[in-house]
């Protein structure tokens, strides 16, 4: 974890940090499970994200194009997340391309909300075989404090959710774009949140740690990210190399990650929903409820009202199979259950492929992937 | 390029930028000195930085600026990290453009091939910069400009962190409030490097975390708000 490049850590930092968390304590005054501040901002358009975890900032947007579908995928859009590790963002970062880390994060995001099925690609087909929507976002890292992971995670899911394509009228062979003065702009669909939770490991896989901020990271000696929605269901793991940890402690920390995800789900509807409404937009089907965590008003001055406003609402579909995570009280018997859903998720994902014939996509991702390896 | 003459319109204590015409000399018999941030051109004294415009009585003014860039210059005092050993001497890490060097024999006092300081590679030190330019490596030595050892040397435990240079400025004068303000609450020990580093050792670590994030968020506020925030900050 260490990058030749980077601000050098003092010995006796590394000795303070690490005693300090076997006292349970955290140089910035936090709890070992306490997540960093959260800001969420919105820019002018839709989809324009800026998210603050702590001091690390991320800059998300989010545009949409109308594309040709690949030959053997017909009626499947795209979804592109681009990273942009800008050298600003600390001195790690240089303008080649992305090292081992960065390509970790970029996968860690889109498998999170591809194969929890978040994100569907059949709605994004407008003509099969001709027309589809490719959705690009491009996230921009402006300054890294620690913590990519989570804060990536966050942005993209809020701007998923932010986003409105143009609408559009289909009359045969004919398709029409409309503009958002024309006609008022759609949302996505987007199934439900994942968001990324990350621990660190200390002390030898005895001690958990939430969010770790830059100093932390340097110094743990392993790391293990969840990828949860509020819903209980768990939609991946990660946990690439560092030191093990026992059951006991994955499956407390996947209880600290439900807890984390509940109240950062919170916050981004939350946040987004402030935004809509000072756009005139009408809001999620969420219930406004009280946030533990700070939000933050829109920045957007201009709030369009639309004459002949068209009612958009936003459906929730529900996944069809909702595995619930059982709840942990024995050790034994629930890491068998937990090992069993693991395994049936699996199990699930490869009859959908059966199921579509599809050929070789360039952007399949390897199924032989840490999220259905156990640590034992 | 010509200096217009212009006319200065507002005394000390406000904002310059750089550029700006801060004041003319009329009268060259009294000795006045222009020190950080301030150009003299003949007779017309221009701001090289952004900061506010001070007087400090025996005649020496200034601008008081904050950056976070450290440019080392001779006789400051600063918190280096120890990144390598080279021979006799050490590579320390000081924030600026280039790694400075420590001689381990000639940099400190009574010191010699036999009986030298062991310092680990990652060790803190508080140095004095002896030689600064440019074009050229820094050189520490941890002794005063007499050749005493003075509080200089290896720093053992506590904690160090990064902050502005207006910061570590701030805790180095003598009636700092933050730190005459935590001083009346709790003992401790700090050691603030004009380089923008301050190191902290307290008798426990809840300790020296509270001085640690009481320093930092000091930075932009006023006494009495400093005053407060310590209040809070030891009643919890």
């Amino acid at each position: 974890m260490s990058h030749k490049r980077d601000d050098p850590i003092s010995l006796n930092e590394q000795q303070f940090i690490k005693q300090a968390i076997a006292e349970q304590m955290r140089i910035d005054g936090r709890g070992l499970y306490d997540f960093r501040s959260l800001k969420i901002t919105f820019g002018d358009s839709f989809g324009k994200v800026q998210v603050q975890l702590g001091r690390t900032r991320i800059l998300i947007v989010t545009s949409c194009e109308v594309v040709e579908p690949y030959p053997d995928r017909p009626t499947e859009g795209f979804f592109h997340f681009n990273i942009n590790f800008s050298p600003m963002s600390s001195p790690i970062f240089d303008d080649s391309r992305p090292d081992e880390y960065g390509v970790e994060l970029g996968r860690i995001i889109e498998r999170g909300l591809r194969e929890s099925r978040a994100i569907d690609t059949e709605g994004l087909c407008i003509v099969a075989n001709e027309k589809v929507w490719s959705i690009r976002l491009d996230i921009h890292i402006i300054d890294h404090c620690g913590n990519l992971i989570d804060c990536c995670s966050i942005g993209t899911i809020t701007a998923l959710h932010h986003f409105r394509r143009p609408d559009l009228t289909i009359q045969g062979e004919n398709v029409t774009i409309h503009s958002a003065d024309d006609r008022e702009p759609v949302p996505l669909s987007i199934h439900h949140m994942p968001i990324c939770v990350t621990f660190g490991i200390f002390d030898e896989g005895n001690i958990l740690v939430v969010d770790p901020n830059w100093k932390e990271e340097k110094l743990m000696s392993g790391r293990i990210t969840y990828t949860l929605n509020i819903h209980k269901e768990l939609c991946g793991i990660q946990k690439a190399g560092g030191d093990s940890l026992s059951m006991q402690h994955i499956l407390d920390a996947a209880k600290i990650a439900q807890v984390k995800v509940y109240e950062l789900t919170k916050a981004i509807k939350q946040a987004i929903n402030n935004d809509l409404e000072k756009r005139g937009v009408e809001q999620m089907n969420a219930a406004l409820m009280v946030t533990g965590i700070g939000t933050q008003e829109s920045e957007s001055g201009n709030v369009n009202f639309y004459d002949g406003y068209k009612s958009v609402s936003i459906k929730q579909e529900h996944i069809e199979e909702q595995i619930e995570i059982p709840k942990f009280t024995d050790t034994e018997k629930d890491f068998e259950e937990f090992a069993t859903y693991l395994a049936q998720s699996k199990v699930t994902v490869v009859k959908e492929e059966e199921m579509k014939d599809a050929s070789l996509d360039e952007m399949d991702i390897d199924d032989s992937e840490e999220e259905t390896t156990t640590v034992l | 390029w010509t200096i217009k003459y212009m006319e200065p319109t507002r005394g000390v204590d406000r904002v310059v930028f750089p550029g700006e015409i801060v004041g003319n000399v009329h009268d060259r018999t009294v000795p006045l000195r222009f020190g950080h941030g301030l150009i003299q051109k003949k007779d017309v004294v221009i701001a090289s930085k952004a900061g506010i415009l001070r007087y400090k009585t025996p005649g020496i003014y200034f601008t008081e600026t904050n950056q976070k860039r450290y440019v080392p210059s001779v006789g400051d005092l600063v918190i280096g990290i120890i990144e390598a050993r080279k021979g006799d001497e050490w590579t320390v890490d000081i924030g600026c453009h280039q790694h400075a060097t420590l001689h381990q024999i000639e940099g400190f006092e009574g010191a010699t091939k036999k009986n030298r300081k062991i310092i680990p590679v990652g060790g803190l030190v508080y140095a004095r910069v002896t030689v600064a330019s440019r074009d050229m490596e820094p050189e520490l030595q941890c002794m005063n400009s007499s050749g005493r050892s003075a509080g200089f040397g290896p720093l053992e435990n506590g904690y160090m962190f990064k902050c502005s240079q207006g910061l570590a400025r701030k805790c180095l004068s003598a009636n700092s409030t933050i730190l005459n303000t935590l001083g009346s609450y709790i003992p401790f020990e700090v050691a603030v490097g004009i380089n923008g580093k301050i190191w902290v050792n307290s008798g426990s670590i809840r300790e020296t975390i509270l001085v640690t994030n009481s320093i930092i968020n000091s930075e932009h506020m006023d006494p009495e708000q400093i005053r407060e925030m310590v209040n809070t900050l030891i009643n919890t």
